[in-house]
């Protein structure tokens, strides 16, 4: 199996792919490099409830949570519950055995778009733990995840 | 449905797409190498595999976008099966969702047309053996011959309707000497051709 798909956009290529395809990506949609999301561990609950809401004061965003191999961390409500749940049906189900089966490397973000809801997962270092974002319908997943990546990055600097 | 997967195959930065069916068939598939298309056939049986969770996930006219470090790939379950697409990770966001929402248009509009044309092969072939049960109960076997050439003669005039089917029978019934006998088949398949016609055309 070789889908790899940045390496056919430069067929003389010998470098490892992710990084051409990464920071291509992020100049066009207009983002900064898309970081890992900075998901605290469970020990850090105030962490992860800051990061929760930090992403929900993002223009667009209706509700937040992080979550730590597949348990949420920011909040134990059943709103963060069943984020975590659909996280780990289309990582485990999906989106793990895709990228393997096609060598297309970490998973960095899923995107979930359905009529009367949008959810984005920005993915950790591992998929197991990401911030989960609903997003309002009426709002771009792109801009709004370019916001949100901003909005991250400045907190973790700051 | 191969040239809805060509259109998406023009956009700049898609690499490979497929369509597969609801049991992991490949219906069509476009794409370029190092791609094969036995991989595309695994994937196809990875999507099969959880179409249900997927549809479940994503919901009715709904898509499931996942970026990797070394590519996107965007799943879009449809009525008929789901429509896979494999991008570069440099594709233009906008311009493969309003692309892909365009070709799965398409795609349920075909699959629509050939379901339609399947439940109407199935609705003929029925209505088909109801009269030639009919005219056989009266004549015996020599009753399939007369059938056959009068049905094939009444199928090359076009679209079946009931008007048609009002000559065809009228046709067969000449076949049948004894008037009790004719009765007997006229009012039989009067009864398939009325149970016929309330799916078909006038």
């Amino acid at each position: 199996m070789s889908a790899n798909t940045d390496q056919l956009a430069d067929p003389a290529s010998t470098q490892p792919v992710a990084d051409g395809g990464a920071a291509q990506e992020a100049q066009d949609e207009g983002a900064a490099p898309p970081a890992p999301a900075p998901v605290p561990g469970p020990q850090q609950g105030g962490a992860a409830a800051g990061l929760a809401l930090r992403a929900r004061a993002v223009p667009g965003v209706t509700y937040a949570a992080a979550v730590h191999r597949w348990v949420p961390v920011s909040d134990s409500s059943p709103a963060a519950q069943s984020l975590a749940t659909r996280g780990a049906f289309a990582v485990t189900a999906i989106a793990a055995p895709l990228g393997k089966l096609l060598q297309l490397g970490d998973l960095h973000r899923t995107a979930i778009s359905s009529p009367g809801e949008q959810l984005l997962l920005l993915h950790s270092s591992s998929a197991d733990s990401f911030l989960a974002v609903v997003v309002s319908a009426g709002a771009s997943l792109v801009d709004t995840e370019n916001a949100l990546r901003r909005a991250l990055t400045a907190s973790a600097a700051g | 449905m191969r040239e809805a997967l060509q259109q998406l195959g023009r956009i700049p930065g898609v690499v490979a797409s497929l369509v597969c069916g609801p049991g992991g068939d490949l219906l069509a598939s476009d794409f370029q190498p190092p791609l094969a298309e036995l991989d595309l056939r695994q994937v196809a049986a990875l999507m099969a595999r959880d179409l249900v969770g997927l549809k479940a996930l994503v919901g009715e006219g709904g898509a499931l976008d996942l970026r990797y470090s070394r590519g996107r790939a965007v799943m879009k379950p449809f009525r008929f099966g789901t429509l896979f697409v494999l991008c570069r990770s440099a594709i233009n966001p906008q311009l493969l969702t309003l692309s892909l929402e365009q070709v799965s248009r398409k795609l349920e509009a075909g699959a629509s047309t050939v379901e339609r044309s399947a439940e109407m092969a199935a609705e003929i072939a029925e209505l088909r053996e109801g009269l030639s049960l009919a005219l056989l109960r009266q004549i015996g076997p020599v009753g399939e011959i007369i059938f056959s050439e009068a049905w094939n003669r009444w199928a090359a005039g076009g679209v079946p309707s009931r008007a048609g089917l009002g000559e065809l029978t009228a046709e067969l019934a000449r076949e049948v000497d004894d008037a009790q006998a004719r009765a007997r088949f006229v009012g039989e398949a009067g009864d398939v051709i009325q149970r016929w016609g309330r799916r078909a055309p006038p």
